[in-house]
């Protein structure tokens, strides 16, 4: 009898031990995230306070940043339409139309593709226009890398459509293209819109083949004025200023403020959980 | 004018739409091929030994990968220690036991983390990060001189890639523990196994290939991130041999050495560096995705 309860015990024991330990962990795995959002939140605000109390600073300080937040709305946007118009339209191919075998070499390549790093699309861009940087440039290698995702997403949002809606469609006479437009399409396009808005979301932010196309070629000669946010956030980290820390926390909290609000935007769209 | 039929009109669309895919896998093609074309000289000058020769030194122009290879291991083995024993127990906090609202905030907190962008968790790792290893260092009696200033190294560097890294493991994870079956779970629960009993039995056999998965994932991801790392592991290729020392990954070197390399060498190293990069994270990814059934996981948040 006695041994019995003492194994409860003991079961009852490791039981709470397991759910103090996950419980721990979870907390350990949000900290950071508080870490970061308290950091660049308080900092980032401090910072635009005290910088805008100095008229002169401010006047250069918010130039710059007025710049830099229009080149990256420029490039983020541009490069979004050319890889969604590309990108959903490869998807509609290989969810639609391809068949299996051809259907399966479009998703692996692009499955691999996608799983490249970012700054090696900057590695490319640089190679095959020999250096030659402009906002053009940094458009095309934000396409080139973001192009695969947006493949991937699309068909795997397009293939989730009910095949029994497009039977349906085809049986009732409505050709390929009908079909595409007036079924396949508004059953998909919040998801399909949610998901690419994420992906816009990311490439928002990116820097790395940023980085690499417009900080190497010879933009440099023209100062620090081809600057999308993101890169100029990372050459104030790594160059300096004069006020380096404040001014790159104060980018810092512009470009999670407007990351965020695009990711709750691709949430808010996506809000009923249809898939 | 001719009118063009229906069946016209279909073809033609269909048409676009492959030129379309022949686009995006020609874009694929052409990238592979430059990386390749760039790295010539490099691969002329150093053949295989590229892979194992010790000295990155611009300098006397003698280029190796292995100092390289080994911050990215280093910093990425880090990486996923931390990522992998967080991550996969958060994933199963996250389905198995606490409160649906507490779950649902900690689960869009750690969407949020997935789409920060890496100069941001930059911005984070320079200043909040190192700083405070830096100090922690100096009371432990500076192990090492110039880690104890800044806090540079692979340790920081390690940790800020495990909580980059953290959000893929706690998606894909998470995925695999809800497609287990359910069954079994219930099964377990009924015949009076507690929580711990229900997961270790019931539960984990189920999803040790989703968390083998997220890791390979977490790996290629790791290998592949630029920005942060640069800014934090201290960028001097050579093997340090300890965590406090400074030492750079592939990616990091390509981040701030590639724009002012100097022409035939240095940059066709760099190029070959790229080249094995992409191979590694192809190679990696590759291998996440064969344990993870591709519809197994909701195309709407896509961490990797």
């Amino acid at each position: 009898m006695v041994t019995r309860v003492s194994y409860k015990t003991v079961r009852k024991l490791k039981n709470a031990l397991f759910v103090s330990v996950l419980s721990a962990m979870t907390s350990l795995a949000v900290l950071p995230l508080l870490s970061l959002l308290w950091s660049i939140g308080f900092h980032g605000i401090a910072a635009l306070v005290s910088l805008s109390g100095a008229p002169l600073s401010r006047g250069v300080a918010s130039a710059v940043l007025v710049n830099a937040l229009a080149q990256s709305l420029v490039t983020t946007a541009s490069s979004a339409v050319i890889a969604v118009s590309l990108g959903v339209a490869a998807a509609i191919y290989s969810s639609q139309y391809a068949g299996l075998r051809v259907g399966r070499v479009i998703r692996f390549t692009v499955d691999i593709l996608s799983g490249a790093p970012s700054i090696l699309a900057g590695m490319v861009l640089f190679a095959l226009l020999s250096g030659v940087s402009s906002l053009t440039a940094g458009v095309l290698a934000l396409v080139l890398c973001m192009l695969p995702v947006v493949v991937r997403t699309a068909d795997q949002v397009l293939v989730a459509v009910p095949v029994a809606y497009i039977e349906g469609s085809l049986a009732l006479g409505a050709s390929r293209i009908q079909t595409i437009f007036a079924t396949v399409l508004p059953i998909a396009h919040k998801s399909l819109i949610t998901a690419l808005l994420f992906v816009t979301a990311r490439m928002a932010g990116e820097a790395a083949p940023l980085l690499i196309i417009l900080d190497g070629g010879t933009a440099s000669k023209g100062g620090r004025w081809f600057q999308p946010l993101p890169l100029r956030l990372y050459s104030d980290l790594t160059h300096g200023g004069s006020f380096p820390h404040q001014i790159a926390y104060v980018e810092a909290l512009i470009l999670l403020v407007t990351i965020v609000t695009i990711y709750g935007l691709a949430r808010w769209i996506g809000r009923p959980d249809r898939w | 004018m001719k009118r063009v039929s229906a069946q016209g009109w279909n073809g033609l669309f269909a048409g676009v739409l492959a030129v379309c895919v022949l686009v995006v896998i020609g874009a694929g093609i052409l990238s592979v091929t430059t990386l390749i074309v760039e790295s010539v000289p490099s691969i002329r000058q150093f053949g295989l030994s590229f892979l194992w020769t010790p000295v990155w030194d611009p300098v006397h122009r003698q280029y190796g990968a292995l100092p390289l290879l080994y911050g990215s291991f280093l910093t990425a083995a880090i990486a996923l220690l931390l990522a992998g024993v967080i991550g996969v127990t958060t994933a199963v906090s996250l389905t198995q036991i606490g409160v649906p609202w507490i779950r649902s905030v900690i689960s869009l907190l750690l969407e949020i983390l997935a789409v920060i962008p890496s100069v941001v968790y930059g911005v984070w790792a320079l200043l909040v990060v190192a700083p405070i290893f830096g100090r922690w260092s100096g009371y432990a009696g500076g192990s090492s001189g110039e880690f104890a200033v800044s806090g540079f190294g692979v340790l920081a560097a390690g940790v800020v890639l495990g909580v980059m890294v953290m959000p893929t493991v706690v998606a894909v994870t998470r995925e695999a523990i809800a497609s287990a079956p359910k069954d079994i779970a219930e099964a377990a629960m009924a015949l009076g196994a507690t929580r711990q009993e229900t997961v270790a039995l019931a539960v984990m056999p189920f999803v040790r290939k989703g968390i083998l998965g997220s890791l390979y994932l977490g790996l290629a991801r790791a290998f592949g991130e630029a920005i942060a790392v640069s800014l934090v592991i201290g960028n001097q290729p050579r093997i340090g041999g300890s965590l406090f020392a400074r030492a750079d990954s592939l990616a990091s070197m390509l981040a701030h050495t590639l724009t002012g390399s100097a022409p035939p060498l240095q940059t066709a190293a760099l190029y070959e560096i790229g080249l094995l990069l992409f191979l590694m994270t192809t190679v990696f990814y590759g291998l996440g995705r064969s344990y993870i059934a591709r519809e197994a996981i909701s195309p709407r948040f896509q961490p990797w």
